[in-house]
């Protein structure tokens, strides 16, 4: 069911009547073609519940994301996106009481196994924060600290990783000339590219991104939004944004939550112009949200 | 209306805060300023010569150029010679021991030359008896002499020996010595016997002849009356008067000069006052200088009895003048060629500094004697110039001389004695430097930080990371809270009792042994100051945003790699903070090394961590404020060592405030 070079599909022709939301744009592009061939996907969640003590954090969600592509999980404040995220790398586990039931998967392993090993799980799932984070430290010891935790100590590959990193990150012709500067001296949208860099260093497979571009002016959003554009070619990016039109814009999935369950999950185009549920419908329409 | 109450309130509000800023600094500056400029005196002052002879000699100093201070003593020695040919001449014939020792000495000497010439053959038995005989027989004579409480009996023995037949025999001896002592001698005994008589009635050599006089005057006096009465200017009566008045004070003055006794002559000269205090023989103008010379003799008679009666002298003078002697002796140190009291560096040498030395000159010239005012019982201080002491007699002329030429017996120049923070000190504190309290202050403070440290950073990570929020956790938070509060010297107990008395008990394994010593004492600072290193450092590693945790922890660094690469060193900036405070603390507590660590007099360091204790600014201050000699001799090393202390702690926190503010700009990204 793949529309491959389907012109911007305008709400006439799907035979729904004019929405006061106004029209959205679904991108469509050569990458598509990517997620037909691959059928299994990286991360797969059966059930998967996060209890906080007694209160639901998510509940039943049951979700595939598949290699290479771009998964955003919009829905309102406070529906889950985030601790769902979260829990992909286990980093709800630093908020003490915090449970989790059924299954989630990464790249075949379950991630809440006993046996997991947390470093290695989060070096393979690297995570960007919402607000630019880098150490207090010189943009190479930014980059360098996850080739050092894997062990690196050469200078020679410890470059090598830093460079690569900033090239895919989009930043090393900027900052090439000065990699002893602060990391704390950049602008918010470099900051943030830096972080992705410093999470590109370890090489992950799956890059989760928390409402990356939400303290970035627009055109620091569209730099990013490029960038992950980009990236999707190497890297599977799930990203969590309460900017609808974002989630249009970059991704090729989209799975809409809210009040911590997954209501609606599949491919961007058809959440955005044919969302099966109502809340969805709703929540796009701007009813709610 | 409410809009201006609460500009004014806030205006209020900013002066009120801005003021007792004002106020804490003026208080600092009101405490802190004196402090430290009179402890600069004890680093920048004007320095005698004594301090740099005390600098070159002192084997602790050992310092200076030699040539200088040769030329300097010699300069100081030529200004100072006036001030003791002048003290000698008075002292000669006051103290008699130093003369009658030499006397003694030589003798020992003539009979030690006599033996050995009796060995070596050239004198037979009875020749050498012959000489000790005579030997014997002149020393007595001299000692006699130089004994005399009567200056004619002084006179008379020192006759006898100059006029000695044996001067020819002991002329190849040391005994020859006796006829120039008893020479010199007689001038003085000469010159204290007969000064008045000579300067006034040039032809008179004993009292028999001041009799005479008085009765010429009396003669002179009554012709001049009967010439007045035969000129009509006085009436018979009056004349009458007056030739019994005069008749009377004759009578007195010849009862008077009977006796060369004060005691005796006292009553009379005492009459012949009161006589002229109603005296008919003032009338006449013809009569009054005769009159005048009549009644001088009195008091004159009087001074010379008093200058005749060596005891009289010596128990009217000596007090007094050992007195100027010692205080001179404070001034200058010892005489050239002459040893000190004591061995001590405070008797070698004078007074060192020049604002002392000008406070001492003071203190010899002007004499405070408490004197009741009028009718009170009150009593006043007054001050009365020393020369009043001694006028009339040699010594007086030493008062205006060392007035007038003091700089050039002390030659004082301004010098900075930047060694005072390096030197070690003379016992008692009264010379020298802090350096070796700086020393075991500075061993103290950073071993205890150097310990303290780490304990406290690792325990504040574990209250902040690991630690849930159980009863064990807030039972340790309590105790570290309590322990803020305890008082100092329950910490020097504690460390008396547990790391001097307890550990080398029952842990001999550990080496400590049960007496002061640095490693205590630090270890009882390091348990005072933990608990602000903890607080400090928990709310440092508190208030290290978590997202720089989450980011860590995101790339798979461990819990300890987080907490060690990225929380430690934003925590860095405040943990400084509790380092600075610390330090200062750690620094200047005297109580918890009271006990562990610190004494008050050793020389130079221990020899081991663990052995013996040390000297501290803290205690030292302690020490010296209550110490007479310092607080009479040296109160600028009281206030030296308090400035040594502030100026340490000054120190360490402008080196830790300088670290922190250049960590926080890197983190801060500058």
């Amino acid at each position: 069911m793949t529309m491959v070079n389907a012109p911007t599909v305008d709400a006439k022709q799907t035979g729904r009547s004019q929405r006061p939301g106004g029209r959205i744009k679904v991108h469509t592009g050569p990458a598509r073609a990517a997620e037909a061939s691959c059928a299994c996907p990286l991360i797969r969640s059966r059930d998967f519940c996060l209890f906080y003590g007694s209160a639901v954090g998510v509940r039943d969600i049951t979700i595939d994301v598949y290699p290479c592509s771009v998964t955003a999980i919009i829905g309102p404040s406070g529906c889950g996106k985030s601790t769902f995220l979260r829990s992909i790398n286990r980093m709800n586990d630093l908020v003490p009481g915090a449970r989790a039931t059924g299954r989630l998967e990464v790249n075949g392993q379950d991630v809440y196994d006993k046996r997991v090993n947390l470093p290695n799980l989060r070096q393979q799932v690297g995570m960007v924060f919402q607000k630019p984070n880098p150490f207090p430290k010189s943009l190479y010891d930014n980059i360098a600290f996850g080739p050092r935790l894997q062990g690196v100590r050469k200078r020679s590959r410890l470059d090598e990783a830093v460079e690569r990193s900033l090239r895919d990150a989009a930043l090393w012709g900027e900052v090439k000339d000065d990699l002893r500067k602060s990391a704390l001296a950049l602008s918010g949208g470099q900051q943030q590219r830096l972080c992705i860099a410093r999470a590109l260093a370890t090489r992950p497979k799956v890059l989760l991104m928390d409402e990356p571009c939400s303290a970035l002016d627009p055109i620091a959003t569209g730099r990013i939004e490029e960038l992950i554009a980009k990236l999707k070619e190497q890297y599977t990016i799930v990203i969590v944004t309460h900017n609808m039109q974002q989630a249009a814009r970059v991704s090729d999935r989209t799975a809409f939550m809210c009040l911590g369950e997954l209501i609606e999950y599949g491919l961007t185009r058809d959440v955005f112009t044919n969302p099966k549920a109502k809340q969805t419908e709703d929540y796009i329409t701007g009813r709610f949200g | 209306m409410r809009r201006f109450l609460r500009a004014a309130f806030d205006k209020c509000f900013t002066l009120t805060a801005g003021t007792s800023v004002l106020l804490m600094a003026a208080a600092l500056v009101i405490i802190l300023g004196p402090i430290l400029y009179r402890g600069l005196g004890a680093v920048c002052f004007r320095a005698t010569v004594e301090w740099r002879k005390l600098q070159f000699y002192e084997p602790l100093f050992a310092r200076g150029d030699r040539q200088q201070i040769d030329r300097q003593v010699e300069r100081t020695e030529a200004a100072r010679a006036g001030v003791y040919d002048i003290m000698d001449r008075f002292s000669a014939l006051l103290e008699a021991e130093p003369q009658i020792d030499t006397v003694r000495r030589l003798y020992r000497q003539f009979k030690t030359q006599l033996r050995n010439r009796q060995e070596a053959g050239r004198l037979t038995g009875r020749q050498r008896r012959l000489l000790t005989r005579q030997g014997r027989e002149l020393r007595d004579a001299l000692t006699e002499a130089y004994e005399a409480v009567d200056t004619r009996v002084a006179d008379q023995r020192l006759a006898t020996v100059l006029a000695s037949d044996q001067k020819e025999a002991l002329s190849d001896t040391v005994l020859r010595a006796y006829f120039d002592l008893a020479a010199q001698r007689r001038g003085l005994v000469g010159k204290v016997s007969l000064p008045w008589l000579r300067a006034n009635y040039p032809n008179v050599s004993d009292t028999s002849d001041l009799k005479a006089e008085v009765e010429r005057v009396l003669k002179q006096l009554r012709l001049e009356v009967q010439r007045q009465v035969a000129d009509g200017k006085t009436t018979a009566g009056e004349a009458e008067r007056m030739e019994r008045a005069a008749g009377q004070v004759g009578r007195a003055l010849r009862a008077a000069f009977e006796s060369l006794d004060l005691d005796q002559s006292l009553p009379h000269l005492a009459a012949v006052e009161r006589l002229r205090a109603d005296n008919p023989l003032e009338a006449s103008a013809d009569l009054k200088p005769l009159a005048a010379g009549l009644y001088d003799m009195a008091p004159a008679y009087r001074r010379f009895l008093e200058g005749h009666d060596l005891a009289r002298v010596r128990s009217r003078y000596l007090p007094a003048y050992l007195d100027v002697k010692n205080r001179i002796a404070v001034m200058f140190g010892p005489r050239p060629g002459a040893r000190p009291e004591a061995a001590l560096a405070e008797f070698s040498y004078g007074t060192t500094r020049w604002d002392q030395a000008r406070q001492r000159l003071d203190d010899l010239v002007y004499e405070t004697r408490w004197q009741a005012l009028a009718d009170n019982k009150v009593r006043q201080a007054v001050r009365t110039p020393r020369a009043e002491t001694f006028r009339g007699t040699e010594l007086a002329k030493v008062f205006p001389l060392l007035q007038r030429d003091f700089e050039k017996m002390m030659a004082p120049e301004f010098t900075i004695y930047w060694r005072y923070f390096t030197d070690d000190c003379t016992p008692g504190h009264l010379f020298g430097g802090v350096g070796p309290e700086i020393v075991g202050t500075l061993l103290l403070t950073v071993l205890a930080m150097v310990l303290a440290l780490p304990i406290g950073v690792v325990t504040a990570a574990y209250l902040v990371e690991t630690a849930g929020d159980n009863v064990f956790v807030r039972v340790v938070r309590t105790c570290i809270n309590t322990l803020a509060g305890v008082p100092s010297i329950v910490f020097g107990l504690f460390g008396l009792a547990f790391f001097i008395l307890w550990v080398p008990a029952n842990m001999p394994w550990l080496g400590m042994r049960p007496e002061s010593n640095i490693l205590a004492g630090a270890l009882t600072l390091s348990v005072l100051v933990l608990p602000i290193v903890i607080r400090a450092s928990e709310e440092a590693i508190r208030s290290v945003p978590a997202t720089y945790k989450e980011a860590s922890l995101s790339l798979g660094a461990g819990g300890l790699r987080t907490f060690l690469t990225v929380t430690l060193s934003a925590a860095l900036p405040g943990i400084l903070t509790g380092v600075i405070l610390s330090m200062s603390r750690a620094a200047g507590e005297t109580a918890p090394i009271l006990f562990t660590a610190a004494v008050a007099w050793r020389k130079g360091m221990p020899e081991s961590l663990a052995r013996g204790g040390t000297r501290a600014l803290s205690y030292s201050s302690y020490d010296m404020a209550v110490s007479d000699r310092v607080a009479m001799d040296a109160p600028h090393n009281q206030y030296g060592i308090v400035m040594a202390l502030i100026v340490l702690v000054l120190v360490l926190n402008i080196a830790a405030i300088l670290v922190r503010s250049r960590v926080s700009r890197r983190l801060r990204g500058q």
